[in-house]
């Protein structure tokens, strides 16, 4: 396999918790010791619950987030204490897209505006080059005529086409990574598709790859090469895709799994079978393996030791005491 | 069949005023409900079925243009009772609703009990003492521990807050009761738990839904029935598994074809384009732009009625009607 584009090692992210105007009283572990590659042209899909620490980690290996512990690598390059003018460089080889397209284009800038940024704050071509790139970026994304979405505001957009202008911006500096944090979550089922596909397309064109960060393991299904499943701040299984759904290992990727209904009309004679509680407070997290105050199959030692996050079968890992 | 109707819609219209033009939401839709049963309204944003929603509750914004037709609840033609009487007899007291994004509605400075109290003081006159004393019943009903009714909502979790929502819309004891998007705003396994609340209430209380969702695997949790909307229009209506294993109208096929599906290996696809603006949608069927199987100088000219497909599944189709039907 080729080198990774982008390498995690032991990466941790806590916020302080503040009490008062200087004490600390703790933190928020909001990623902990989490280790993970991702490689060229490859989607991985990184899934899990609200408040789990998925965003914060995608944040987190760009830097928009500096890390409290642990390394990250680019392309095999060190960036984890990259100083400031450095990492603008590398920035240009990195991007984000957010969940919601409502918020994260400015209302005030017109389409082009939104696209051309990104070259300007790099100092990249002169206006008429420019020009041309945002026009070519438009193409992509399928904003056709370009000329006539480019003089176009936010607001005169769907939520879809706001988005592909989020994917048009991202795309635009022709980097080698970029986290998608939830890019679909907003928008209708047949539109969900449509940029998906739209983003495969992108990714074979350029030999992208994406962190795709979702609560939606049916499209990680169709659309990642492999999945890791985070939990209170910790990835607790991770491999490939199909391997993975077919064949969960930890308890908590089954009951998400199990959660999640296909549409199908018996579904309605039966009760699911769900487990119970909330996902825990990253501020003072259980003993042990964060899930075992909701696991079915928790054993002693599940409270008193953190599982290692080791390899079960080749590629498919897996933090739990019952493979042990 | 068993059970009788306890909601028939008959030609229902609500139509929004905006700035020049008329929106036409909600454009002559029909339905039925029997007792203990739940219709799924499904559809993508902005086909009408929130809107339906507020015609049903008859909770209108100042802007209505246009709003009428006929609503039989058992039996009784509901619209043309005057707003004192429907605000005594009907809204709340036999239709209730759980709003969308109502759990980030509630509010913040008053305790959970009063607020389910709120109802039933205000719509059924109930003194406070006794409203609350109901209320906390109905917390308890939904799942909730004891002593959350003296809990203010910042201290509840997502999954407690729309428990609380629904204890709302239960508390006046109603029959049918609207769920708009009941689940939108929650986790996978907070959704899977309030999905089987609402099927075990549904059971023990003999209640009937009217289940608005975009999420056609969600909807098939609880629907017995579907109502597919499109542009305003009830395009495809039947029983589940009519509607979900043999969909007839080219709409609902696509719909479900955009799907992914965890325990079967099929790609996803999606519907070109995008839906009609409401305020000028297109001549004839709404999907005509749209649909793969337009045929030309009908579809795109003349509206197709409802035709019946058998089994109480219509579809409004010209694939389905064309010259006999």
């Amino acid at each position: 396999m080729s080198d990774p584009v982008i390498r995690a090692i032991n990466l941790k992210t806590y916020f302080p918790v503040r009490k008062g105007l200087f004490r600390i009283a703790g933190y928020v572990r909001a990623v902990d010791e989490v280790s993970l590659e991702i490689y060229p042209g490859e989607t991985l899909a990184l899934v899990g619950e609200s408040g789990c620490g998925k965003t914060t980690l995608g944040k987190t290996l760009l830097r928009i987030v500096e890390p409290t512990a642990g390394k990250i690598f680019f392309k095999g390059q060190e960036i984890t204490n990259t100083d400031y003018n450095e990492m603008k460089k590398l920035r240009r080889r990195m991007a984000m897209i957010f969940q919601d397209p409502y918020a994260s284009i400015d209302p005030s800038y017109s389409v082009f505006k939104v696209i051309e940024e990104p070259l300007e704050i790099h100092g990249i071509g002169t206006r008429e080059e420019r020009a041309e790139l945002v026009m070519k970026a438009l193409e992509e994304v399928r904003l056709i005529p370009p000329e006539e979405f480019a003089r176009k505001y936010p607001h005169m957009l769907s939520g879809g086409q706001r988005q592909r202008v989020a994917i048009a911006r991202a795309l635009v500096l022709r980097p080698d990574f970029i986290v998608a944090d939830e890019p679909v979550s907003m928008l209708d089922a047949s539109v969900r598709v449509e940029i998906l596909l739209l983003l495969r397309e992108l990714q074979k064109k350029h030999n992208l790859s994406y962190l795709y960060i979702t609560h939606d393991i049916a499209t990680s299904k169709y659309f990642s090469e492999r999945i890791a499943v985070m939990y209170a701040g910790k990835i607790i299984e991770l491999g490939p895709s199909s391997m993975l759904l077919k064949n969960p290992l930890h308890p908590y990727t089954r009951a998400l799994i199990d959660a999640i209904p296909d549409p199908d009309p018996s579904n309605r004679f039966r009760i699911r079978e769900v487990i119970k509680g909330e996902p825990p407070d990253l501020s003072n997290p259980p003993t042990g393996c964060r899930f075992h105050p909701r696991c079915p199959y928790a054993m002693d030692i599940c409270k008193q030791v953190i599982p290692e996050f080791k390899e079960y079968q080749p590629g498919h890992l897996v933090a739990c005491h019952l493979y042990d | 069949m068993g059970e009788p109707q306890v909601l028939t819609v008959r030609k229902l219209f609500l139509h929004y005023r905006s700035g020049g033009s008329i929106v036409r939401a909600v454009d002559g839709i029909s339905f039925e409900l029997r007792g203990k049963h739940a219709i799924a309204l499904v559809g993508e944003s902005g086909c009408g079925k929130s809107s339906t929603a507020i015609a049903l509750m008859r909770l209108l914004p100042p802007n209505t243009a246009r709003y009428e037709g006929e609503v039989y609840i058992n039996g009784m033609d509901v619209m043309k009772l005057p707003e004192e009487e429907f605000r005594r007899r009907i809204r709340w007291r036999t239709i209730s609703i759980v709003f969308q994004g109502a759990m980030n509605a509630l509010n913040p400075v008053l305790k959970v009990g009063f607020q389910v109290a709120e109802p039933l003081i205000h719509n059924l006159g109930l003194k406070k003492k006794d409203a609350l004393a109901i209320a906390e019943e109905a917390l308890e009903e939904v799942g909730l521990p004891k002593g959350v009714s003296e809990r203010y909502p910042h201290e509840l979790s997502g999954g407690m807050k729309q428990r609380v929502c629904i204890a709302m819309a239960l508390v006046t004891k109603p029959k049918i009761v609207i769920l708009d998007e009941p689940t939108s705003a929650l986790d996978i396994i907070t959704q899977a738990n309030i999905i089987n609340l609402l099927k075990q209430l549904k059971q023990e209380r003999g209640l009937s839904y009217i289940f608005i969702t975009h999420d056609l695997a969600l909807s098939s949790e609880l629907a017995d029935s579907v109502a597919v909307m499109y542009a305003g229009k009830i395009v495809e209506r039947g029983p589940a598994d009519d509607v979900y294993l043999s969909p007839a109208h080219p709409y609902m096929r696509l719909l479900l074809n955009s799907i992914p599906r965890l325990r079967q290996d099929i790609p996803p696809s999606f519907i070109p384009g995008a839906p009609p603006d409401l305020r000028d949608p297109p001549s004839g069927c709404r999907f005509h732009p749209r649909c793969p199987y337009i045929i030309r100088g009908k579809c795109d000219v003349e509206e197709p009625p409802e035709f019946d497909i058998g089994g109480g599944h219509y579809v409004t189709c010209w694939l389905h009607g064309g010259g006999g039907a």
